[in-house]
């Protein structure tokens, strides 16, 4: 089943969403108003909202105030791709050319910044102070996150944890906090947002394993970019990690590493090959679906609705997801 | 330098000292130049919300939070047009952080306000963000000529303020003071050693206007008519904000000579 079909029955609501966000991404300045709308147009599997609507469900949903958590979880989603597009130095994002590509870096800056404001703007309508305090803090670890994540490239000698605590920050807690302010914005019990900001922690950790698994064993049809990507740009994830348990691998990526300008796709295939036949792989799954069993733990402090089936659903989606 | 009484300076200081302390990430810090922070905006800034009756912590906090705003969106400007084919190791993680530094600055302060509970200010100070990067636009892409890029860059200095203000104090009060930011501005133009976006972008109209005038010719043609314009403003605007006035227009002259051009 594809993705989508699991929350099909939240496609009204997802509609206005997206209504919602054209509205508010339009600029004054026409360039500025092209380059948000072909980053919208982009597309995205939109899971934040998902996790948003869903969230709602177990307090009172009342879509406006659901929605404008919704939709700024999303453009603060899309004002960071756009950034990380001038970060990565990207020239497509899912087979289009990135606003970088077609403008420039600073027409990318400023979309981004715009999309950012913008979506503060939007939030303040939803006079939760807890809402925006998650919020913030989680912005500003998922910009440390990023930091860590250029600090410690090409750094073969860091531990597992390092890397769970770069994805914790890069990835897990915005969907976390996308569920929690869901469930702030519906008024839900304590118990729940606690437990739903648990349940898209986990949710988010073992995405974020899989996506890096994916990354050796895709094919570069369905990664709309070469394999191997992250160890080209010196990023240890958890499969070259694990796989650096074994000291002659180990050695020789250090020595690959300590003259990256040299590194290209053909130098780096051993590597990959060697970490695609090893037990990496099979490693970074199980560890994936820990986090995915500790996110059905959470979903069981929940009351037995549809939404939880849905959220339920979606996690085992994640968890066998080829692409 | 600027010219303040010694408690003045003191309470420039630590202001900021609270800004540099709100900004300390370590990997940043270690990477990146420290930020320019523009004691003019600082000095105008605490004259403005000492005229708001606010408690001193919140004062505090708006100016520390406006100056985040301000650092960031200056930081986001550092990033160059175009990635170099032949970008060096250094380079590349220069700029890489430099996009993270200045969105992580944005994020504190929203973080602060946040904290404060203050969701009001947060809306007034992100439709001003808004519009800065609308302004960013026109001046870095549309200005085609030098007093068009002038009349936008002092738009976009006065905007974070004006809207800061807003909720405190009218806005016809500060309309006197537009000047007091473009001069700032070209002031921080000038400290800087090397080409900056600001004076790139006027190289290049200059260059299309086929001008006979050198960028710094130009920027020092724009603060002597912006000086002439606050120094004629400095009789109509209330007392506090003359006198703030009067130390950044202070710079470099004595003051009789300035009291002789307001008269």
């Amino acid at each position: 089943m594809k993705l989508p079909m699991i929350y099909s029955y939240l496609k009204k609501d997802l509609d206005k969403i997206e209504d919602a966000m054209t509205d508010i991404i339009r600029a004054e300045h026409p360039v500025l108003e092209d380059a948000s709308v072909q980053l919208l147009r982009a597309g995205g599997k939109r899971i934040r909202p998902v996790f948003v609507l869903l969230s709602g469900k177990f307090g009172t949903y009342e879509l406006p105030r659901i929605q404008t958590v919704a939709v700024t979880l999303e453009l603060i989603h899309m004002a960071s791709l756009v950034h990380d597009d001038v970060i990565d130095d990207a020239e497509l994002r899912r087979g289009k050319p990135t606003v970088k590509a077609k403008w420039d870096n600073k027409v990318a800056m400023y979309a981004g910044d715009y999309i950012f404001a913008r979506s503060l703007e939007y939030l303040s309508n939803l006079k939760e102070p807890r809402a925006h305090q998650i919020l913030s803090q989680t912005i500003v670890e998922l910009c440390i996150g990023e930091v860590e994540q250029i600090r410690d490239k090409y750094r073969i000698e860091q531990h597992v944890k390092d890397y769970l605590r770069r994805i914790r920050r890069k990835t897990a807690i915005l969907i976390a906090a996308s569920s929690r302010i869901g469930a702030i914005a519906s008024g839900a019990p304590l118990a729940y947002e606690r437990a739903l900001y648990r349940y898209g922690y986990y949710v988010g950790m073992s995405y974020q394993i899989i996506d890096d698994v994916l990354d050796f064993t895709a094919s570069e049809a369905d990664l709309g970019k070469p394999a191997g990507g992250d160890l080209l740009q010196g990023n240890m994830t958890l499969p070259a990690l694990l796989a650096c348990e074994d000291d002659a691998f180990r050695e020789r990526l250090m020595k690959a590493f300590r003259d990256p300008e040299q590194l290209n796709q053909e130098k780096l295939q051993p590597f990959i090959q060697h970490i695609k036949s090893s037990d990496a792989i099979e490693r970074s799954l199980a560890m994936s679906d820990r986090y995915l069993q500790k996110a059905y733990q959470e979903l069981d402090k929940l009351p037995p609705t549809r939404d939880r089936n849905t959220l339920k659903q979606i996690a085992r989606h994640i968890g066998k997801r080829s692409s | 330098m600027i010219v303040l009484s010694y408690a003045s300076m003191e309470e420039l200081h630590t202001l900021r000292k609270k800004i540099e302390n709100r900004m300390q990430q370590a990997y940043l810090d270690e990477n990146l130049d420290i930020p320019y922070v523009d004691d003019y905006k600082l000095l105008l800034l605490q004259t403005l919300f000492g005229q708001a009756n606010l408690p001193d912590k919140q004062q505090t906090d708006y100016i520390v939070t406006i100056m985040l705003i301000q650092i960031a969106l200056d930081t986001h400007d550092l990033v160059i047009r175009k990635t170099k084919a032949d970008e060096t190791a250094d380079e590349r993680v220069d700029r890489q952080l430099t996009v993270l530094a200045g969105t992580y600055y944005s994020a504190l302060y929203y973080k602060i306000l946040a904290e404060l509970e203050d969701i009001d200010m947060v809306a007034l100070l992100a439709t001003a963000i808004k519009e800065i990067n609308e302004q960013k636009m026109v001046l870095y892409y549309d200005t085609a000529s030098a007093a068009e890029f002038f009349h936008i860059l002092r738009r976009m200095e006065s905007t974070l303020f004006y809207a800061a203000a807003s909720p405190f104090i009218k806005t016809k009060e500060l309309e006197p003071l537009v000047d007091y930011f473009i001069i700032s501005r070209l002031n921080q133009e000038a400290f800087m050693n090397e080409p900056t976006p600001i004076t790139i972008r006027l190289g290049i109209i200059l260059e299309q206007n086929q001008s006979t005038l050198t960028v710094t010719e130009a920027i020092n043609q724009e603060l002597e008519e912006a000086s002439a314009r606050l120094t004629r403003n400095l009789r109509t605007m209330p007392q506090v904000y003359a006198a703030a006035a009067r130390k950044l227009l202070l710079q470099g002259k004595r003051q009789e000579e300035l009291y002789l051009e307001e008269g």
